[in-house]
């Protein structure tokens, strides 16, 4: 299968089993999907948005949408995928564009908890309490690799940051060098270990604990979780990668397989992965 | 004589108060219907509630946290899936 190569979203997007006006569909969408989510984009539909904490303000159909959807997403996980860490990452470190954060001799600043049940969305007007800022990209890649998808006419597949989703069966490696056979939906990863970084010594990563606003102390480094789509295994990934110890289970009981592996490389299949991987 | 002619104006008068008050009543209604249909800020159709469409709702609810299949590979990997 053909695979083409692009960086859009601070991460590498592969699409595989395009053709060439299909590519330039995919390269278009990721990066208007950049445009309007952006954290680092002082002009971002997501900016003008945070500025206008306080008051409502009307949004694109596309914001609207996405919002809406990572209100649900917060809803079905308890909060624990939530659209209002923006202010928890920056306070971690994470305030940048990824490639130009460096060590930092400040301490981090204090944990800003999640809130997203004060986020007001009507229609296409959002208001947000003055201090809340958004940070969408929970579910904006995913949502992105689920649209791009659907922009292919025949099998192949499309994959943003490790997040895969494919049509017509895939194999897929995993974080720990094995490999599964991806035959529906969509495969995705939440790991602590690629995107950290330091400040005044200690160990930050953009994985932040909703309850406390801090980079979660998971007993997991990576969470491969898979879903009906790549909406569905992101969120699953994430929730499976913050609740620790429950993860497996919390997974299990919505028949979602996944997989986790700890700090020290131990690979813990949940009894779903178990059951359809032997 | 006199009587008679009264009777005949009263009653073409009345004649002509009625057919003025009909005929001011279907004006005034046709130039309602008139407004409705072409005045920009007229209310066309019944108002809905401000929010996501119920069917939007429910579908993205309903695909939130379903599962997918995987299977034991069978073949080399042409992808992966790692941490962002």
């Amino acid at each position: 299968m053909k695979t083409d190569c692009f960086e859009s979203m601070g991460c590498e997007v592969v699409v595989g089993g395009s053709t060439a006006q299909e590519l330039r569909a995919i390269r278009e969408l990721f990066a208007e999907r950049d445009r309007v989510f952006s954290r680092f984009r002082p002009d971002s539909e997501l900016n003008r948005v945070n500025r206008s904490a306080g008051r409502f303000v009307a949004v694109s159909p596309l914001f609207a949408q996405t919002l809406a959807v990572a209100l649900l997403a917060a809803r079905e996980t308890d909060g624990l995928v939530d659209p209002t860490l923006g202010p928890a990452v920056e306070a971690a470190g994470y305030d940048r564009d990824f490639a130009s954060l460096a060590p930092v001799e400040e301490p981090p600043g204090a944990g800003r908890p999640g809130a997203w049940r004060s986020v007001l969305l009507i229609g296409r007007h959002v208001g947000l309490p003055r201090g809340l800022r958004l940070d969408l990209n929970g579910v904006v890649k995913s949502l992105a690799v689920d649209d791009a998808l659907k922009l292919l006419s025949g099998p192949g597949f499309v994959s943003a940051g490790g997040d895969v989703a494919a049509r017509g069966g895939l194999t897929v490696a995993l974080p720990d060098g094995e490999a599964v056979s991806l035959r529906q939906g969509a495969l995705a990863t939440s790991s602590s270990a690629k995107r950290r970084w330091t400040r005044n010594g200690e160990v930050q990563h953009h994985l932040i604990d909703p309850a406390t606003g801090r980079p979660s102390a998971s007993l997991w480094e990576q969470v491969t979780a898979c879903g009906a789509s790549c909406l569905a295994a992101d969120i699953a990934a994430k929730a499976g990668f913050l609740l620790g110890e429950d993860g497996p289970g919390w997974l299990d009981r919505r028949r979602i397989p996944a997989r986790f592996l700890s700090a020290r490389g131990s690979a813990t299949a949940n009894e779903s992965w178990a059951v359809a991987c032997t | 004589m006199k009587d008679s002619r009264l009777r005949v104006a009263r009653r073409r008068a009345r004649t002509a108060k009625l057919a003025l008050a009909t005929g001011g009543s279907l004006v005034f209604g046709l130039a309602m219907l008139f407004a409705r249909g072409s005045y920009a800020g007229h209310p066309k159709r019944p108002t809905h509630p401000l929010s996501a469409p119920p069917r939007f709702v429910s579908v993205v609810r309903a695909n939130l946290l379903q599962a997918g299949i995987v299977a034991p590979a069978e073949a080399p990997p042409q992808a992966s899936t790692s941490g962002s």
